[in-house]
């Protein structure tokens, strides 16, 4: 009797090890994918200001397109990325900014496409299909839904043109 | 009877295509047949032009635009941009409107217009905004407009690429493809990029309706904007600038300094300095520099410093 209690603590210590390695992988996978002129595979993991983050990932981007679970997505320039954080909450991620046009607060952010001059990147490495999807390529995904600005920073606001994402 | 009803159909699109002006708001479409024209009063202006130097004078009847944008309740604009069928495009602010009345002639000095002559008549304006065949008048908002953060510098761009002889479909002429232009300047290309010349012409043009196949003709030092897809109406002689969302490209030949750039855009001020880059240096540099500086002489792109 006492040996199959003991069995079955190892069998839960087990499981609850497992559940735990599981949580922090899906924790780790809940960053924000960086797609667009960058090499496959780079992640916004922590909370901060955009330009802080990009910093070491991607030194030369000029525009970023912030891109919402719902298709909803805003492009900015490299002047407003001091001017906009990035933030947590429970396991989604929002961009919030005072400065900027309201259409810069994205909810659930799931994908920052970036552009980087591709000069800048000659190294890049590719995705598992052998081909990178260039900014300009992703970008053609959505469809312009105007411009606006504030306190002259200027975004543009994109919906996505499919009905439905896949992350 | 199905093939009579899809013949109806067809031939009632053709009907209404041919037979129709579209206004169009940011929510509906609202098509208005000639015979709706017809039925509102028709108000008559006399208008005299210069052509040829020759003084002509003309009798206009038509429909008062003011009139037939209150019957669709349309009053919340800033400017309407006028579309003809073959693409010659206008735009009219509202201040304009109200204060020439334009209207859209059916008849000239007695007699009835065919539908493709059927003209926007802008009295105190000149007639190359008096647009034919009308076929579309979009209703825009206000946007400010959006003030370029980098401004590349087409001279010393276009020198590191090939010039071109005779660039498709010009001939006996040299230059460049619009496209050889802004490649690696613009990384998306939908909306619709502000083009100016230097006498103070500009068009809100989109890419693929106007500029995909259109050529920066070279001549006597300067560049003149053509494409086969924009009614020749709208060339534009000695571009100067060239702008999409916050990124431009200036052609400097024409100007001497700043100061002239800012008066022909309208821009109410300018930072006081610019980063200049040209292939491997960057320089902090304060904008009252005369552009006939050597400096600019390798320069490729500047962005403005703000403090």
């Amino acid at each position: 009797m006492d040996r199959k209690i003991k069995i079955n603590f190892t069998g839960i210590v087990i499981v609850a090890i497992l559940v735990l390695l599981l949580f922090l992988s899906a924790c780790e996978s809940n960053g924000i994918i960086l797609t667009g002129n960058i090499s496959a595979g780079a992640k916004i993991t922590e909370s901060g200001k955009l330009a802080q983050l990009l910093k070491e990932k991607a030194p030369f981007t000029e525009y970023a397109l912030l891109i919402g679970a719902d298709g909803t997505a805003a492009l900015i320039s490299e002047i407003s990325f001091s001017e906009i954080q990035l933030k947590k909450d429970k396991n989604s991620w929002y961009s919030s900014s005072e400065l900027l046009p309201p259409v810069c607060n994205i909810t659930d952010i799931r994908e920052i496409c970036i552009y980087q001059p591709v000069k800048r990147i000659i190294d890049i490495k590719t995705e598992k299909n052998g081909k990178i999807l260039l900014f300009s390529e992703r970008i053609k995904d959505f469809e312009l839904l105007g411009e606006s600005q504030k306190n002259g920073y200027p975004v543009r606001k994109y919906k996505i043109k499919k009905q439905e994402i896949e992350y | 009877m199905k093939y009579f009803i899809s013949l109806f159909s067809v031939f009632s699109i053709l009907f209404l295509n041919l037979h129709s002006l579209e206004i169009k708001t940011d929510n509906e479409s609202l098509p208005i047949s000639i015979e709706k024209l017809q039925e509102f009063e028709q108000l008559e202006i006399t208008t005299t032009r210069e052509k040829n130097d020759k003084i002509k004078i003309d009798i206009w009847s038509g429909v008062d635009l003011i009139s037939l944008l209150k019957v669709n309740e349309i009053n919340d604009f800033a400017q309407l941009k006028f579309i003809s069928d073959d693409n010659y495009l206008v735009r009219l602010k509202k201040k304009e409107i109200l204060q020439t009345k334009p209207i859209i002639a059916l008849q000239r000095n007695g007699n009835d217009l065919q539908i493709n002559e059927i003209r926007l008549v802008v009295p105190e304006m000149r007639d190359m905004f008096w647009i034919r065949n009308l076929k579309t008048i979009e209703v825009e908002l206000l946007q400010e407009a959006i003030f370029p953060n980098t401004i590349f510098l087409a001279e010393n761009n276009l020198e590191k690429k090939q010039i071109r002889k005779d660039p498709e479909p010009f001939v006996d002429v040299s230059g460049y493809f619009f496209n050889d232009l802004i490649e690696n300047i613009f990384p998306f290309l939908d909306g619709e990029f502000l083009i100016v010349g230097r006498d103070g012409v500009q068009h809100n043009l989109d890419y693929q309706t106007y500029l995909e196949k259109a050529s920066l003709i070279f001549e006597d030092g300067k560049y003149d904007l053509k494409s086969p897809s924009m009614p020749a109406g709208m060339w534009i002689k000695e571009i100067a600038y060239i702008q999409l969302f916050d990124r431009g490209i200036l052609f400097m030949e024409p100007f001497e300094n700043w100061k002239q750039i800012k008066e022909l855009l309208k821009w109410n001020n300018v930072p006081d300095e610019f980063y200049l880059f040209s292939e491997n240096e960057k320089q902090e540099k304060r904008s009252n520099l005369d552009f006939r500086d050597p400096i600019w002489e390798k320069a490729l792109k500047i962005k403005w410093i703000e403090k």
